[in-house]
C-alpha cells in the first residue's frame, strides 16, 4: 500500500479508530495485523520473507538470552546474520552478482551457465533486514534484553509506518514504546499530523512536480542542452531528498499519532558543510546503523589513519550497495567513499593546507560574523554541487548514461536559457523548489519552529496551508517512492 | 470534558479554515486565470471573435496559425485547438464558443484528433474552467470522475493544471500566436520512428464527439471544413494506414475529408514529426488559400 494511494487514505483512519479504542495486547495484535495487511497489500507473498526474519531472530534472541557459552552465542548470531543476509543475498543481489560474475568469466573467454532468478524484489526489504539484524547484533552484543513476547517483536519488524522506507528503527527505541500502552495526546497527535501533511508535501508538491520534468531527461539525456541538463540534476538532488525525507515525515508522523516516537533520519542534508556532516545529516539510521555495525566493528577510527581510510571506503562501499543490486549504487557509495577519504586527509594536514587555515581563520579570528557566513554558504554550495554529481550515478540506469550526462554539461553546448525544454512545467517546479528551500531556510533558522509551535493561530494556518498547496500544486500520479526498490 | 471541548473545537475550527481557504482561494486563481489572456480564458469571456475558428488538438493548433491565416487570407481567425486536447471535449468547448460569441463563417476541424487514445489523457487538466461550463464539467464527470470528485471537494484542486499553469504564463499577451519554433533533426526523427509510430485508433467515442460538433455547426448553418494536415514525409511512410482510416472517417462522418498529410514535403517546414514550425504553418496557410478552402 502506497502512502499516496486511495487505498491507504481508507485504511489509516480505519486503523486509528479502532488503535485507539483498543487496549494492551489485542491493541498491539492490531498493530501486526495492520502492518502485515499494509504490507501484503502489495503481494502477500512476500509476507513469508518477514515472517521468517521475526520468527528466525526472536528465537535467536531467546536462546541467546539464555545462552551462556561464547561459541553458541556465536553460533546464534551467526544464523541471524547468515539468515538476515541470505534473503537479501537471494532477493536482492542474486542476479546482480550472477550477472557480474559471468561479464567475470566471458572476460578470460569461459561461460557459466548459471541460473537468472525471476523474483521480484520485496519492497523495503534492506529495511527491515537491517532492523531485526541489529536487534539480533544488540542482544548478542549484551546490549538489550530479548523480547520475550512473540507479537510486540513481530509488530516491532513489521510496524507499517516505517516498515517500507524506514526511518530504520532499532530494537532499543522501539520495544519499550510497545511494551506498554501508548496514551492518546492530543499535543503528539497534533504534531504528528502537521508532520504527515509536511511529507505530503514534500513527496507530493516537491518530488513528484520535479519527476515530471526530471525522469524523461533520465531516461533518455539524448537532446537536452547543457544548461537543460544542468538545471535538472540540481532539481533531482531535491526530488530525493524531498521525496525520501517526505516519507520519513509521513512514517514519524503516523507514529506519531499512534503514540510512538521514531528516530529523526534528516536533519537539513543540504546545509551541510563538509562530507562528514552530510553524513550525519542525511539517512542517519542508516548512516549511525552502518558506524556501529560496519564501520566501529572494523575499527573505526581509532586504528592507524591508512586503516580507518579503509574502514570508510569498506563502509560506504556497503552502504551504496545497499541502496541496490547495481554497479552505479557502488560507484556512488565509492565516489562518497572518495570524498570523505580526501576530505579526511585534508583535514588531517589542516596546518598543511589553505583550506583548513581559511577555515581557521574564519572561525577563530575573522571579526565579522557575515564572512564566516559567507564563508559557511560557500562551503554549503561547494558540497552541494559535489553532492548534486554523485546523485547523477545514483539516478542514471548505466554508468555510460551517467558519464553521458555529465559530459553534456562539462560540454557547455547550450547555456542559453531558450534551449530549456518543457519550459513551462520547468519554471513551475523551479519556482516550487525555491520555495522549499526558503521553507527550508527559515526552519532551520528555527523561525517558522517558533511560529508554529507557539501560536496555534500561525499552526493552524500552517497546516492549513500545506493542505491549500498540495490540493492546488500537488502531484497526484500515485508516483511510487524512490526508496521503496531498497 | 473541556479537554474534549478543546479537541472538538480545535478540529470543527480548523477544517472551516481550510474549507474557507480553499473558496477564496479558488475564487482568487479563478479571477487570476480568467483575467489572462489564455486562449480559453478569453473563450469563456467572449474575447475570441473570429471569422475563422479552428478545432483539434496540437495538430490543428500548429497547423493553423492565425497570424498566418491573416496573412494569407485576411480573414481574422482564433483557434481554439490545444496540445493533447481531448475529442470527447470538443463539442463542450465549440459549443461553448458558440454561447460566448457570434457565429463564425468557417469551421475548419482537424479530424487527426479523433485517431488520438487520448480522449481521457488529458482532461483533467480542464478543470480549470469547470466553473464557466456546464457542459465541460459533464464531461469531465463522465470520463474522469475521480478527479471531477477530487474537484467538488476542493476547488482549488481545479486549478492544479498544465492549463493553470499555461495561463500564468500568457498573462499579458495572447496565446494565438504561440507556436513551437525551430526544426525537427534527423536525429529526432529517427528517435522518433525508433519509439515507434503512434497507433491509430478507431473509436466510437471520438467519432461520435466529432459528430457532434458537425451537428452544433449545423444547426447554426456554419460551413465545416474537415482536414488531415500535414505530417513530416518520414513520419508519414511508416503510418501507411492512415488514408484506409481517412475513408473510413469520411463514411463514419459522411463528409469529404481534405487530406493534407502529405502537402508539406519541405524538410524545415517541421518542427516535429507531427507540427508545422511558423514558416512551415504559414506555407500551409498560403496552400489553403490557393485550393479555396479558407
Amino acid at each position: 500500500m502506497y502512502f499516496n494511494s486511495l487505498a491507504f487514505l481508507a485504511f489509516f483512519p480505519c486503523f486509528f479508530a479502532l488503535y485507539w479504542l483498543l487496549r494492551g495486547s489485542l491493541r498491539v495484535f492490531l498493530c501486526l495485523v495492520g502492518s502485515y495487511i499494509f504490507y501484503g497489500w502489495w503481494d502477500y507473498r512476500f509476507l513469508t520473507l518477514i515472517v521468517i526474519s521475526t520468527l528466525v531472530d526472536y528465537a535467536v534472541g531467546r536462546l541467546l538470552g539464555e545462552s551462556k557459552s561464547m561459541p553458541t552465542r556465536r553460533s546464534l548470531l551467526a544464523v541471524s546474520i547468515l539468515s538476515n543476509l541470505g534473503i537479501l543475498a537471494t532477493f536482492k543481489y542474486f542476479n546482480f552478482f550472477a550477472d557480474s560474475l559471468q561479464v567475470v568469466v566471458s572476460a578470460f573467454g569461459f561461460s557459466l551457465d548459471w541460473p537468472t532468478l525471476h523474483i521480484i524484489l520485496p519492497a523495503g526489504i534492506s529495511f527491515y533486514t537491517f532492523q531485526t539484524l541489529s536487534y539480533s547484533i544488540d542482544v548478542y552484543r549484551g546490549h538489550l534484553q530479548p523480547e520475550r513476547n512473540l507479537m510486540r517483536f513481530a509488530a516491532f519488524v513489521s510496524f507499517f509506518p516505517q516498515l517500507v522506507a524506514g526511518p530504520i528503527v532499532r530494537a532499543h527505541e522501539f520495544l519499550p514504546q510497545i511494551s506498554t500502552d501508548r496514551r492518546f495526546d492530543w499535543a503528539q497527535f497534533e504534531s504528528g499530523f502537521g508532520r504527515v501533511l509536511q511529507g505530503f508535501f514534500k513527496k507530493l508538491v516537491i518530488a513528484d512536480s520535479i519527476a515530471f520534468v526530471a525522469d524523461p531527461m533520465f531516461a533518455d539525456p539524448r537532446g537536452y542542452s547543457a544548461i537543460n541538463t544542468l538545471v535538472i540534476v540540481v532539481l533531482y538532488s531535491f526530488q530525493v531528498y524531498c521525496d525520501f525525507s517526505g516519507y520519513c515525515d509521513i512514517a514519524i508522523g503516523l507514529a506519531k499519532m499512534l503514540g510512538f516516537e521514531l528516530p529523526e533520519n534528516f536533519r537539513f542534508p543540504y546545509f551541510a558543510t563538509s562530507p562528514s556532516d552530510f553524513w550525519h545529516r542525511w539517512h542517519i539510521t542508516l548512516s549511525t546503523w552502518l558506524r556501529d555495525y560496519v564501520y566501529i566493528p572494523l575499527g573505526g577510527d581509532r586504528v592507524s589513519e591508512w586503516n580507518t581510510y579503509r574502514n570508510l571506503f569498506i563502509t560506504m562501499l556497503l552502504g551504496g550497495l545497499w541502496h541496490g543490486a547495481s554497479w552505479n549504487f557502488i560507484i556512488w557509495g565509492a565516489i562518497h567513499a572518495v570524498i570523505l577519504v580526501l576530505h579526511r586527509f585534508v583535514v588531517n594536514r589542516s596546518r598543511l593546507t589553505y583550506v583548513s587555515s581559511f577555515d581557521r581563520a574564519v572561525s577563530s579570528t575573522t571579526p565579522h560574523p557575515f564572512v564566516k557566513q559567507f564563508a559557511t554558504a560557500m562551503k554549503c554550495l561547494t558540497l552541494f554541487g559535489v553532492i548534486c554529481i554523485t546523485w547523477v550515478f545514483f539516478r542514471s540506469g548505466t554508468f555510460s548514461q551517467a558519464v553521458q550526462i555529465l559530459s553534456q554539461i562539462v560540454s557547455l553546448d547550450g547555456l542559453s536559457p531558450s534551449t530549456l525544454q518543457n519550459r513551462i512545467p520547468l519554471l513551475k517546479t523551479c519556482g516550487l523548489v525555491a520555495m522549499f528551500v526558503s521553507f527550508e531556510l527559515t526552519s532551520k533558522l528555527s523561525l517558522s519552529t517558533y511560529v508554529v509551535t507557539r501560536m496555534p493561530v500561525a499552526r493552524a494556518f500552517y497546516y492549513a496551508s500545506l493542505l491549500w498547496l498540495i490540493a492546488l500544486v500537488g502531484t497526484f500520479s500515485g508516483t511510487q517512492f524512490i526508496y521503496f526498490q531498497f | 470534558m473541556p479537554r474534549i471541548r478543546h479537541v472538538l473545537f480545535t478540529t470543527v475550527a480548523f477544517f472551516t479554515l481550510v474549507f474557507v481557504g480553499d473558496r477564496l482561494g479558488a475564487t482568487i486563481m479563478d479571477r487570476v486565470v480568467m483575467s489572462t489572456r489564455f486562449r480559453y480564458a478569453d473563450l469563456y469571456q467572449g474575447k475570441l471573435p473570429a471569422e475563422i475558428i479552428v478545432l483539434g488538438n496540437s495538430r490543428g493548433l500548429h497547423m493553423f496559425h492565425p497570424p498566418a491565416i491573416r496573412k494569407a487570407t485576411g480573414r481574422m481567425a482564433a483557434n481554439i485547438s490545444f496540445n493533447a486536447l481531448p475529442t470527447v471535449l470538443m463539442p463542450s468547448l465549440w459549443h461553448d464558443y458558440l454561447q460566448h460569441h457570434s457565429r463564425p463563417e468557417l469551421l475548419v476541424y482537424e479530424v487527426s484528433c479523433v485517431n488520438r487514445m487520448n480522449e481521457r489523457g488529458a482532461l483533467e487538466g480542464y478543470t480549470t474552467f469547470m466553473g464557466h461550463s456546464e457542459l465541460l464539467t459533464r464531461c469531465i464527470a463522465k470520463y474522469k470522475y475521480r478527479e471531477f470528485v477530487a474537484s467538488q471537494i476542493s476547488h482549488l484542486y481545479r486549478f492544479n493544471s498544465d492549463l493553470t499553469w499555461r495561463s500564468l504564463f500568457f498573462f499579458r499577451s495572447s496565446d494565438q500566436d504561440w507556436i513551437a519554433t525551430g526544426r525537427v533533426t534527423d536525429s529526432q526523427l529517427d528517435r522518433t520512428l525508433d519509439v515507434g509510430v503512434e497507433e491509430i485508433l478507431y473509436s466510437e467515442n471520438n467519432v461520435s464527439a466529432a459528430k457532434e460538433v458537425l451537428s452544433l455547426a449545423d444547426r447554426q448553418n456554419i460551413p465545416v471544413v474537415l482536414i488531415v494536415g500535414p505530417q513530416h514525409p518520414r513520419y508519414l511512410a511508416a503510418v501507411p494506414e492512415l488514408s484506409s482510416w481517412i475513408q473510413w472517417l469520411e463514411k463514419e462522418l459522411d463528409r469529404p475529408i481534405l487530406d493534407y498529410s502529405a502537402a508539406i514535403t519541405d524538410h524545415n517546414a517541421f518542427a516535429d514529426h507531427l507540427h508545422l514550425n511558423p514558416e512551415g504553418a504559414e506555407s500551409f496557410a498560403e496552400r489553403l488559400r490557393q485550393d479555396g478552402v479558407l
